[in-house]
């Protein structure tokens, strides 16, 4: 490691989330071991930061202080043997002792990391009440002369009451604190701790700067990457079309195949989404809404998951198992293939093979188009939306239920709007990527970006 | 000449179409290829192969390139980046050789039956003006970046996503393709790919009108209606400086004016007249594109060179994240110690504390819960000096029973626990009480573990027990 990297050490009493932390500031799942018990880590242990491929910040993170009184019962008895001895020299003095580092073998080790660090993150659970024991825990910190940053964790939790700690810490002389909360994390977690740190540190305040920068960038980038995901599947859908012979059982298999394909293709943007924000599809179990091991329970097509983002079925749609299938019918001569045709040749100079030879060769044998429906657009951009932003404020820490909210979305969600931006993707059926021959063109990629331009203004607006 | 100059022509293609060495080419599709892959499906995870990456590469997109070749290498899928580009570069060959033998048609078709002169404008024209209007919107185009993408390249597109779409070479086709937009080349690779069958169109019209002028009798005439000779006069002589760099000889004013609504069988005079129509195909309908083609072939080698993975993509912070996470972080910790080895307690031989035959006592509360505020006991520990206090003063009067209260909610940490001892060693009999807290957490499983470890007894869930072995002692 280099000379100049920043080290931040991240104390705290046992059990207090420090682990959490670590794995929600570093998007590690796997950081270190979590478990609602006392002890679980007992060594210090690294986590780098990187900046333009190169490492500028560790974290470390360490056992848990479990004997804080004990030990400034032993540091205040130390022998001065003739000299002042002030709060450095007694860590040190403790340090070096074998048998104090035996009998206090965690609080050592955290100790001894804190003294060889640059600054130390305090991680104070407010669901606790400030006992002396923390104060306790303050002095020892004290003692060690480096810049504390308390971390207010648990703060979203029920029975999290962060006064007293902030009226406690502010007799301490600590102003400055941050809060935060493992489970939840604010939206903006990691360059928020950067630049609180920042404060702190201000022989270092440039590297956070550019660390929480970097931070937020990297965010918005997810954002804008989980956006294309979310539109390039709702262009893929959209611009699907299987034809079928109008024999009713015929037809009711390809509208069967069909919808699973676009069952697959909606998982697959899931697993994708997961991938963008590093979770797993075994991070999460179903807390009653429909999401569960990755994988969403109520079926895409049926009339329970139109209902729960609020789309009603259309007057004369078809129930059972045709519902979200449209379902043309083509004849040769004035239909909507003819219509489009036109449209097409004015807008567009070359549709691609596929179209033209598909079309014509469906419409000589009579056959049925079947797309996706509109309502089923809806429902898929709807889930994808609620599904982002829970990922979005999820930390890498939580070990609950992911809540799925049913969606505060619906209402400011124009639903017509959305399927205007699809218009375009309805007419090149070659753009649907479910289909392996797709044309990935770069009229293709200019009306997925619209889309997801789109999604990203109704997500803003929902959320201001 | 015009033999020679197609074979130069498509060795100069062959040679456009590999702009650079093909090792760092090729790492950058396996980097697409790969990414096709696990965006689809998740990623990968070789430890191993991520360890090496990390310790022979400190460059985050060096690491980058060389996890997605070594997949790509695992996967035995090296061959398709070459099987791809095999056929694309025959595909481009094929549609080159068709549209060869279609501008031999269209050369013989602008010329006419030799029975009737050749009207050299309008052939002239019907030759250029397509591939001369698309070239002018081709240049447009590299100013202004629009939607008019070059035809020929678009087909080509369609084409080999149609051919290979249902092939397993589909992955590696899709990855060329995104390499191509990555870098923003595949305009110019679209681009490209028109001119070269452009070339093949004007190459064969070439080809087929110097074959006619060797092999049959033309005569050339310019007809109007309307127009003065001295147009036509002032138009043939510019076209034909330009044809004249060639060295050939191009037909003079005299000829020019002679020609108009007539041909001249003078043989000088129709040698002239050919020389301008096969000068002017050169120089106005061929050059320009093999000057696009270099012009495209450059800007392509320089946009591959130039290119660098963005490693600040999800994808790629996905993929260093995981490499990173591989890699030990070089701390020097030492193994955690050995666990707390608790000493057996001696239970004191009690009296009375002030005369009460049992005391209860709260540690690390904030208060003693009200219905044991009544009961006797010097109230709550929690400083070091309520600690050492309640220490003095059970042991000068060890009571039979000691009930200590703690908070079901905390965490049971060293600290307390080796109070909870030492208050325990001060009676007869010691137990303790966990209070659950109103809300919060509840950790009482975790204070039975900790207690049992320590050998302390079981504590009382209820308070009702709890009251029942004060006042009566057994339970």
């Amino acid at each position: 490691m280099s000379a100049a990297l920043v080290k931040v050490a991240i104390v705290g009493h046992t059990n207090t989330g420090k682990t959490s932390l670590l794995r929600t500031l570093t998007h590690d799942r796997q950081f270190g071991e979590v478990a609602d018990a006392a002890g679980t880590t007992r060594h210090v242990e690294a986590a780098l930061c990187w900046l333009d491929g190169e490492q500028v910040l560790a974290w470390y993170d360490t056992p848990g202080l479990e004997d804080s009184m004990a030990l400034r019962d032993w540091l205040e008895s130390l022998p001065t043997t003739g000299q002042r001895l002030d709060g450095a020299d007694r860590i040190e003095q403790f340090l070096r002792d074998p048998r104090a580092g035996q009998r206090f073998e965690q609080e050592s080790r955290v100790l001894q990391q804190i003294t060889q660090s640059d600054a130390v993150l305090y991680v104070i659970d407010v669901r606790e009440p400030v006992l002396p024991k923390y104060r306790d825990e303050l002095y020892l910190l004290n003692l060690c002369a480096r810049p504390v940053l308390p971390v207010l964790n648990f703060i979203a939790s029920s029975g999290a009451d962060p006064q007293p700690w902030i009226q406690a810490l502010a007799r301490l002389g600590l102003h400055i604190h941050l809060r935060f909360d493992t489970v939840s994390p604010p939206i903006d977690g990691e360059a928020l701790v950067f630049r609180t740190l920042g404060q702190l540190l201000s022989s270092q305040a440039v590297l956070l700067e550019s660390l929480a920068q970097s931070a937020l960038q990297a965010r918005q980038q997810r954002r804008v990457d989980g956006l294309m995901l979310i539109a390039g599947l709702l262009v893929d859908a959209a611009a699907l079309q299987d034809y079928s012979d109008p024999d009713a059982t015929v037809l009711a298999q390809a509208v069967h195949q069909q919808q699973q394909c676009v069952r697959m293709a909606e998982q697959r943007c899931v697993d994708a989404l997961l991938l963008l924000f590093q979770f797993g599809r075994d991070d999460y179990l179903s807390a009653g809404l429909p999401w569960s091991a990755g994988r969403w329970h109520v079926d895409l097509f049926s009339s329970q998951a139109l209902r729960d983002v609020g789309v009603h079925l259309g007057k004369g749609a078809a129930a059972g198992a045709l519902a979200g299938a449209a379902v043309d019918v083509m004849s040769a001569g004035l239909t909507l293939g003819t219509g489009t045709l036109i449209g097409a040749a004015a807008g567009t100079a070359w549709q691609g093979l596929g179209r033209w030879g598909t079309d014509l060769v469906a419409r000589i044998k009579g056959q049925r188009s079947i797309r996706v429906s509109d309502e089923v657009l809806v429902v898929l951009a709807l889930r994808q939306l609620q599904l982002l932003e829970a990922l979005e404020h999820r930390g890498h820490a939580a070990q609950g239920p992911l809540q799925l909210e049913p969606s505060a979305t619906k209402t400011t969600f124009s639903q017509t709007a959305l399927i205007k931006c699809l218009a375009a993707a309805r007419q090149h059926e070659q753009w649907s990527s479910i289909k392996s021959d797709y044309d990935d063109s770069q009229a293709r990629q200019r009306v997925v970006l619209g889309v997801a331009e789109w999604l990203s203004d109704a997500m803003q607006h929902k959320t201001t | 000449m015009p033999a020679g100059a197609a074979f130069d022509c498509k060795v100069l293609i062959l040679r456009c179409q590999k702009p650079i060495g093909v090792k760092p080419l090729f790492k950058h599709w396996c980097y697409q290829f790969i990414a096709l892959k696990e965006l689809r499906s998740g990623l990968f995870h070789d430890a191993a192969l991520n360890r090496v990456v990390a310790q022979h590469h400190s460059e985050p997109h060096a690491q980058l390139l060389e996890r997605a070749r070594a997949l790509t290498a695992q996967q035995n899928a090296d061959s398709q980046f070459t099987e791809v580009r095999r056929m694309l570069q025959s595909t481009v060959g094929v549609l080159w050789a068709i549209t060869g033998l279609l501008g031999l048609s269209v050369g013989l078709a602008a010329l006419g039956s030799p029975s009737q002169p050749v009207n050299v404008i309008w052939s002239l024209l019907g030759l250029l003006l397509v591939p001369t209007v698309t070239l002018v919107f081709w240049l447009l185009s590299l100013a202004l970046p629009t939607s008019g993408l070059p035809w020929f390249g678009k087909l080509l597109q369609s084409v080999m996503t149609k051919w290979l779409g249902k092939t397993r070479l589909v992955d590696a086709w899709h990855a060329w393709i995104e390499l191509a937009r990555q870098v923003r080349a595949l305009p110019l690779w679209l681009a490209l790919v028109s001119h070269v069958i452009w070339c093949g169109l004007l190459l064969g019209s070439l080809l087929a009108m110097a074959a006619a002028f060797s092999l049959r009798h033309y005569t050339f005439v310019w007809e109007t209606t309307w127009l003065p000779v001295d147009v036509f006069v002032q138009m043939a002589s510019g076209i034909g400086s330009l044809s004249a760099w060639l060295g050939l000889p191009m037909p003079i004013a005299s000829d020019i004016a002679a020609s108009g609504n007539q041909a001249l069988d003078d043989p000088q005079v129709r040698m002239r007249w050919a020389n301008w129509l096969i000068g002017s195909i050169l120089m106005i309908g061929l050059v320009p594109r093999l000057v696009a083609i270099l012009v495209c072939a450059g800007l392509l080698g320089r946009r591959y060179r130039a290119y660098r993975i963005p490693t600040e993509t999800s994808y790629a912070s996905a993929v260093l994240a995981q490499i990173r996470h591989d890699c030990p972080v070089d701390l020097h910790d030492g193994a955690p110690g050995a666990q707390d080895q608790w000493i057996d307690l001696q239970p004191a031989t009690g009296s009375t504390w002030h005369d009460q035959p049992f005391v209860v006592v709260g540690l690390d509360l904030t208060a003693l819960p009200e219905w044991a505020q009544t009961l006797p006991g010097p109230g709550v520990v929690d400083d070091r000096h309520s600690r050492h206090e309640v220490l003095q003063q059970l042991n000068a009067m060890p009571p039979q029973r000691l009930l200590v209260i703690v908070d079901a909610g905390q965490t049971p940490d060293r600290g307390t626990l080796s109070v909870a001892r030492e208050l325990s060693a001060k009676a007869v009999q010691a137990r303790l009480y966990l209070q659950p807290r109103v809300t919060g957490p509840d950790r009482s499983e975790q204070w039975r573990l900790k207690l049992n470890e320590v050998q302390l007894k079981p504590p009382f869930s209820a308070h009702a027990q709890a009251l029942q072995w004060l006042h009566e002692g057994a339970v």
